[in-house]
């Protein structure tokens, strides 16, 4: 990894991830671009870390710029792939569908550099699989960020069959740069994160729907027996309800196990918009509040 | 006499303002030392912070931002009493 590869990072997909990702990278002084087809996408993403800029440094006085305008002007908003002719290290938001994100990496293999690093920001979608479409499988890895990424300080990190150590060690110099350390963790549906977490969740969201306890019962108990922060039903509501019913079926695709099966109410509230915070409800409503 | 008698009539209708937007929020019996995200995740500081900019037209700076300065109705009225003092 050399400082060409740090200084200047693309992130793709300005979504609720990708917008955190590139904020993070702002704040710890990389140049980034960050490229989204949807004009009105990238419009949100400018308003959202002008906003969480300050917001987070309610939760953190860690390392890193807070001056808005600063971070701001690190960040290249564009609509157009083109733009990363010259980038050497590309994080990959877009949606965690494989036939979404299968034409994006044949663009940017046509697009960026040879020696380029593509790490796909996903919860659950084969680093390998992306590695097959990618036009270079050695250079293809995983990056799992947590969201809002400048608070989290730790980072999946998945090696795919092909993944070399190069690209790797790659990776790993990009999340040490942004003070944080990476867990390296082998290709397998869901990874570690989103297996464990996701199954806890749908059983949680099994409780309500059976009546044997409430959503703020469940967890309360969660935050003072096991110190979580947030309870399952709150971080469903948080992560969006969408995107947990989109991981479980995508673990119950993969493994083929009836425990990977979608709890019925959460298809229910999917169904019925009832999405969480991004929503204004989901086992808890938000309608009051600003944020 | 009339001027301590004004500024602690502001502090009253600041706490008044504040508790107006908290109670509905946390429910009534919450006393203005009680740790509010003891009661609320700590998300609701960030609800915290854009009530107390656009309700008492103040900026908060950089290095006012801490979770501490939104711990508690006493902590946020001292907040903006330093802001607009």
């Amino acid at each position: 990894m050399n400082e060409r590869q740090i200084d200047r990072i693309a992130v793709v997909g300005a979504g609720t991830i990708g917008l955190t990702v590139a904020q993070d990278l702002a704040q710890h002084q990389c140049d980034v671009v960050l490229v989204d087809v949807v004009p009105e996408a990238l419009d949100r993403a400018a308003r959202e870390i002008a906003r969480n800029v300050r917001f987070y440094r309610l939760y953190s006085q860690s390392t890193g710029d807070h001056d808005v305008q600063r971070v701001l002007a690190r960040i290249e908003f564009t609509s157009e792939l083109s733009r990363l002719a010259d980038v050497r290290f590309v994080i990959e938001n877009v949606t965690e569908d494989f036939e979404v994100k299968k034409p994006l990496y044949g663009r940017l293999h046509a697009v960026c550099p040879g020696d380029a690093v593509f790490a796909a920001n996903t919860s659950c979608i084969s680093i390998t699989q992306l590695g097959s479409i990618s036009g270079r499988p050695s250079q293809v890895v995983g990056l799992h960020f947590m969201n809002p990424s400048p608070l989290k300080p730790s980072v999946e990190l998945i090696r795919g069959a092909h993944t070399s150590d190069r690209t790797v060690a790659a990776a790993q110099a990009v999340v040490a740069h942004l003070g944080k350390r990476a867990v390296l963790v082998q290709d397998a549906p869901g990874f570690v994160c989103n297996r464990v977490m996701t199954v806890a969740i749908n059983e949680a969201i099994e409780l309500v729907r059976q009546g044997v306890a409430s959503a703020e019962d469940i967890d309360y108990l969660f935050k003072t027996s096991y110190g979580h922060k947030m309870g399952p039903l709150e971080t469903a509501d948080f992560i969006g309800l969408d995107t947990i019913l989109n991981s479980i079926e995508v673990l119950h695709r993969d493994l083929g196990e009836a425990k990977f099966r979608s709890s019925e109410l959460l298809r229910e509230m999917v169904a019925a918009g009832l999405l969480g915070r991004k929503s204004g409800r989901g086992f808890y409503d938000y309608a009051r509040s600003d944020v | 006499m009339r001027e301590v008698t004004s500024e602690s009539s502001t502090r009253a209708t600041y706490r008044e303002q504040v508790r107006a937007f908290i109670v509905p929020v946390v429910g009534p019996a919450v006393q203005d030392d009680d740790d509010l995200f003891g009661l609320k995740d700590s998300l609701f500081a960030m609800e915290l912070l854009v009530f107390v900019e656009s309700t008492f037209g103040i900026r908060i700076e950089p290095e006012d931002l801490s979770i501490q300065n939104f711990q508690s109705i006493d902590a946020i009225c001292a907040l903006i009493e330093r802001k607009t003092g």
